[in-house]
This record gives structure tokens, sequence and C-alpha cells, in this order.
């Protein structure tokens, strides 16, 4: 896939940007992803080997917080070359706060790897498709290849 | 120069340069056989159309009942969840939300029916891949006519919030995630995967979630949801009427993907029953397991996929009528002979430059500018589960195209096309996003240089299909305008090199009826 070079400088504004609240963000813990301070997570070793060689990525989420106002989705990513990809995204449903637990499941999302990346983490950013997503939080859970 | 398709870059509406090859399909007859009504897109219908009208009274109806009346609005949306104890019946994240959210759609599409009198009624559908703007017809308070719009989300604090122009993003709703979907396989991939542990038909398993969700809920189902605002992003989203717009899609989606691909046949599915969970129209409980669920048809509605007369966007490239190529071949429209054809010519010297578009108005012959409007479109994804049938069928829509006759491009190897539907001025920065865009196209080899000076037969011509943009333009609208606006804006993509100029000698809008 090639990219255009008006997305290859904003990728790298962003990441410039980011950096001092991601380290903020990773002391905390760094499986919480909030506007501007995404969640770098490991991806959890194959309980068996996905049947062709792409296979699927399952995210779990085991909490959310909506944003004061407004909606916000998760994105998902993964290091693939020298590029990092956005391989697909999410919505919470209903937009309202949960916690994985007793009587509540955690909520899980799959997503197609592209041919030939073999990813050893990922990144969830939440971005606000309506609004600054401020007070919006993911918690990721397990992530593994099924 | 000799114009071919290899040597102009065509995008959008943009259908094809110099003259089209005839690459005409067989008119397979309409099947004859009597079908429950179709569902169709909301493209293209107007506020009054007997569909949305049939909707939108019964909607009133219902929310007109008392309060403890079965068919009450509100009533009707608790058996899917309420604000304040979260979902009730319906599954979100596993397996069984596609067949309970088809059920859910077909009890209110039967009650519709029943309390209008119009058992021709088929609930329409939001196709935001192709219409990804919210629907006119659903904004606002009053119709037209002065009485209160049904559809129309007034109550305080659950009014929607997404902006009524601002489309749906690619993301989320465009046609690289629909094709995502529609390749997805097998059935729990597609449309999500049992509960982890899942052993039982025990109907806790029905609303516990669990599943890993498949692109189509996890992306479009739950971001157009959350993205509408109101009450879509709660348990309680059945009381806004696009529910079922939104949900009208997603069912239609689902049938598409079966066109290629088998639903699962574990028992865990297929037998699970959803219990009390639905209302017949007489009032006594619908109660159909997975299996009762499959086929549109037997539930008392299609989407059309064997044999209404509808148009693949992509599917019109391949395929265009006979009397279609006898307008492209001709020197000018006018020369072909009449009948389902119907075309308006205006002859041009003025130029598109990077300073001004250039704005056309054509009077075009109303009652078929009207056909063009209110003909069903074909779905989005159709050509990509079913190409062949998407080919012929677009033999038989009514369509609009313009042709661009002799076209004089100056810088064309740094100057892109696009046309724009209507007579407001095009902002600078619009997109193929805006709903008045119809297609693009730029000349990728022109061995020659400048193009002012050569003769007609030099010159490319280019053939744009209008029917997209008349649709979402005019749709929704009750009256069809007499004349139609185009503008020419030239533009540069890449932002090197000089913005030429673009001069059509003559343009003309053809209607073709279906
Ligand atoms: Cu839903």
């Amino acid at each position: 896939m090639k990219r255009t070079k008006g997305c290859a400088i904003r990728a790298v504004f962003a990441v410039a940007a980011l950096s001092a609240l991601e380290m903020a963000a990773a002391e905390e813990n760094d499986a919480r992803a909030r506007v501007n301070a995404p969640a770098r997570v490991a991806i959890a070793p194959a309980r068996q080997p996905p049947q062709d060689d792409a296979g699927r990525l399952v995210v779990t989420v085991t909490g959310f917080k909506p944003a004061v106002a407004g909606t916000v989705e998760g994105v998902v990513l993964i290091p693939c070359g020298t590029e990092e990809r956005e391989i697909g995204r999410f919505g919470i449903f209903p937009q309202q706060p949960f916690a994985a637990g007793n009587n509540t499941k955690p909520q899980r999302f799959g997503f197609a790897l592209p041919a030939g990346c073999k990813p050893s983490q990922v990144t969830v950013r939440v971005e606000p498709s309506a609004g600054d997503g401020s007070g919006a939080e993911l918690v990721i859970g397990e992530v593994a290849i099924e | 120069m000799t114009t071919t398709r290899r040597t102009v870059l065509l995008q959008g509406g943009a259908i094809g340069a110099g003259l089209i090859a005839a690459n005409v399909s067989a008119v397979r007859a309409l099947a004859a056989t009597k079908t429950p009504p179709v569902r169709r897109s909301l493209q293209g219908l107007a506020w009054n159309d007997p569909i949305v009208a049939t909707y939108r009274d019964a909607v009133g109806i219902m929310k007109q009942k008392p309060a403890n009346d079965k068919f009450n609005w509100v009533q009707l949306a608790n058996f899917h969840g309420n604000i304040s104890t979260g979902f009730r019946y319906c599954p979100h994240g596993d397996w069984y939300f596609l067949p309970w959210h088809r059920a859910f759609t077909a009890m209110y599409e039967r009650i519709v029916r029943s309390l209008t009198k119009n058992q021709d009624f088929a609930m329409p559908y939001w196709d935001w891949t192709a219409s990804p703007t919210m629907p006119e017809v659903f904004l606002p308070e009053k119709t037209p006519d002065g009485k209160t719009n049904w559809l129309c989300v007034n109550e305080d604090g659950r009014k929607r919030t997404w902006p009524p122009t601002q489309p749906m993003p690619a993301n989320i709703v465009g046609p690289a995630v629909l094709s995502t979907i529609l390749n997805a396989s097998p059935y729990e991939v597609f449309g999500t995967s049992r509960p982890a542990g899942q052993n039982s038909l025990d109907p806790s398993w029905i609303t516990g979630g669990g599943g890993v969700q498949g692109t189509l809920e996890a992306t479009p189902h739950n971001q157009v949801h959350n993205n509408i605002g109101g009450w879509m992003p709660t348990a309680a989203s059945p009381r806004d009427p696009i529910f079922f717009m939104h949900h009208g899609n997603i069912d239609r989606i689902w049938a598409l993907w079966n066109l290629k691909h088998q639903n699962s046949t574990d028992p865990l599915w297929t037998d699970m029953p959803f219990k009390e969970n639905y209302l017949n129209p007489d009032g006594s409980f619908w109660s159909p397991k997975v299996s009762d669920l499959y086929v549109p048809e037997k539930l008392g509605y299609s989407y059309g996929f064997t044999q209404t007369a509808v148009v693949a966007s992509s599917a019109r490239t391949m395929t265009l009528e006979r009397s279609l190529n006898a307008v492209l071949g001709a020197k000018a429209a006018s020369n072909v002979e009449a009948g389902k054809v119907e075309t308006a010519v205006v002859e041009n010297n003025k130029s598109a430059t990077p300073g001004a578009a250039l704005a056309l108005k054509i009077e075009v012959p109303q009652a078929a500018l009207q056909g063009v409007v209110r003909s069903a479109p074909v779905g989005s994804g159709f050509d990509t589960m079913d190409f062949a049938a998407a080919r012929e069928a677009s033999a038989r829509g009514s369509r609009a195209l313009a042709i661009l006759r002799n076209v004089a491009i100056t810088d064309p190897s740094t100057t892109t096309i696009q046309i724009y539907l209507g007579d407001e001025p095009v902002p600078a920065d619009a997109s193929p996003s805006d709903r008045r865009y119809v297609g693009s196209f730029a000349m990728l080899d022109h061995g020659g240089g400048g193009h002012g000076a050569h003769g007609d037969h030099e010159l490319p011509s280019f053939v744009l299909d209008l029917t997209d943009a008349l649709q979402k333009v005019y749709g929704s609208a009750g009256t069809i305008p007499g004349t139609i606006g185009l503008q020419i804006v030239v533009g540069n993509e890449t932002g090197n090199g000089k913005v030429g100029s673009a001069t059509p000698q003559r343009v003309e809008v053809v209607l073709v009826s279906g």
C-alpha cells in the first residue's frame, strides 16, 4: 500500500505531539486509552495457530467511559513494515459506561489482519467522532490473534 | 488525438470517454411471480411518497396511542430496551444480533401495514454507503404541508445531534468498509460470533453478549447509532424512527451477504427461540426461532435482488442499453430517434477557469426527470456480491446522463475537471462527499500539447451518470424542477502545476426511462 505525502506528514506530527502524553499514560496504566493517549498492548501468544497465515486480531475491551459530550470510537492500528496501519474501527454501543465483571461480559472486536503483517503489539486510539472526546476512556484487556 | 479508456481517469459518476463501445447485455424479462413488497432505499423518496407517508403516519398513530396500549411507540421500543434498565430482549455482541433485529424490524413493518391498512408497505432503508448524510425526510419538525413530521425527534434532551449536512465518515460506512463486511466469512466472522462458552439454548445466552463482533456490528452498526445522538446511542434507540432505516440496511447487508455465503448451521444458533420477544399485528406474541428468519420473502418482504429494476453504479460502466449506445455514438444527441430517450442540449462557448466555475442551466422534460429521480436505486454492495445480476439489471432502470462533447482542456496534464449539480456556487473546498458531486475526469495521456485549437474530431467527450446526484439533490422534495444546473469546476489534485481551463462545446442531458 502506498502512502500519499500528506498522510505521511500528518503521521509524523501526530507522533511528535503525542509522545509526552503517551509516556504519562504509560506510567499510569498502559492499557487505558484516552483521546491523545493511545494504549499500546502486546499481542498474547496464539492459543492455537490461526487457520490461514493472516488470521484475525481480537481486541477485548473490559471497560468504557463515554465522553462528557459527543461520541468516541476506537481505532485499531498495528505496525506493518515501517508504518503503523489502521486495520479497523469500533464503537461501543450503547455509548454508556460499562465495566466487565460479574454480570457484564467484556466486549470483543475482530479485525482481519492484512496479509504479510506479523504484529507483536497493537495500538488502540480513542478518537472523537463528535465533540472533543474529553473524559472518554477505553480499557483494553487481552489482544490475541485467533 | 484519440481518446481511449486508458488515457483518461474517471471517478464517481464519470462513466466513459470518447465513443463507448457497445456492450449490451440481454434484458431479462421481469419475473412474473408475485413477490412480497420490496424494501427500497430512501434515496429518491419524497416526503410525500406513499412509502415515507405511510411510515410517518404509522409512527404518528403509535406515538399518540395511550401509554398502556400494546402498540404504543414507547411500549414497542421496550421490547428492545429502556433508558433506565438497559437492553431487554435485544442481543448485541453475539451471533443472535442479526436474526433478532431482522424479526424486530419485520414486526414493525407488519404493524405499520396493519395500522395504515396499506398492505403494500415495505420498510425503506437508509443506504449510508451510497447516501452518507442523514435522510432529509426525517429532519424537519413539520412536513412541507405544515403537519407534524412524526419522523423527526424533538423530545427535550433526545434530539439527534449529528449535523444534517455532514456525511457519516467513510471509515465507518464507506465502500471499503462495506467490501470488508461482504467478504467476511464464515457467518461468525461476518455477523458476530457465539458467546464464549455457550453450551445450551438457554435464553440467557441471547442477551449476554460475549461474542467477537464482526465489522458489520462493530463499525457501521455501532457507530451510526452512536453518531446520530439522541435516543440512538442508547438501549431505547427504537424510540427514534430512524432506527428501522438503519437496521433495515444492516438487514439488507445480511441478505446481500447470503447471495454468496452460508449462515451458521450450528444448532446452538439455528434452534434458538426468541420466545415472546415480538408481537403480531393482532396483539398476540410472535416467537420465531433463528431458522425461521433466514429468508426475507418468508417474512413478507423482499430486497428485490432477483427482479427489481435496479442500477448498480459500477455495473453501469459495463452495460449501456442499445438506445444509449446510439446516443453516445451519435454526433449529437438530437440525432437519435426518440422513444424512451429524451434529450436536452445546450451549446456552449464559455470556459470553466480556476477563478470561476462554468455554470450551465439546462431545460429538461420534467416527467422524464421525475422518472429518474424516483427510480429505485440498487443498494450499495449488490454489484460486489452479484455483478452479473447487477449488470443485467442496470439495463432496465431509468437514469440520466450528461454528455460533455468536445471538451477543450488547456494544461490537460495538471487539470482535473469536476462536475456538480445545482445552481448554488460550488464552494472552493467542495469534495466528492458533497451530495451535489457527480464525478470527475482528467486526461492522463496527452500527446500533442494544448488542445484548444484542434478540430471537433480531436477533442474528447465525456459521459457522466447524473442519476445518484439527481436523487440526492431533488429526491426528498415533492416537486421536480424543469431546469437543472450543472457546474463544471477545474482544479488540480496534486497541488503541482498550472490549472487550465475546460470548455465543452456542447452539453447534453439524456434521460432514459427504464
Ligand atoms: Cu441497533
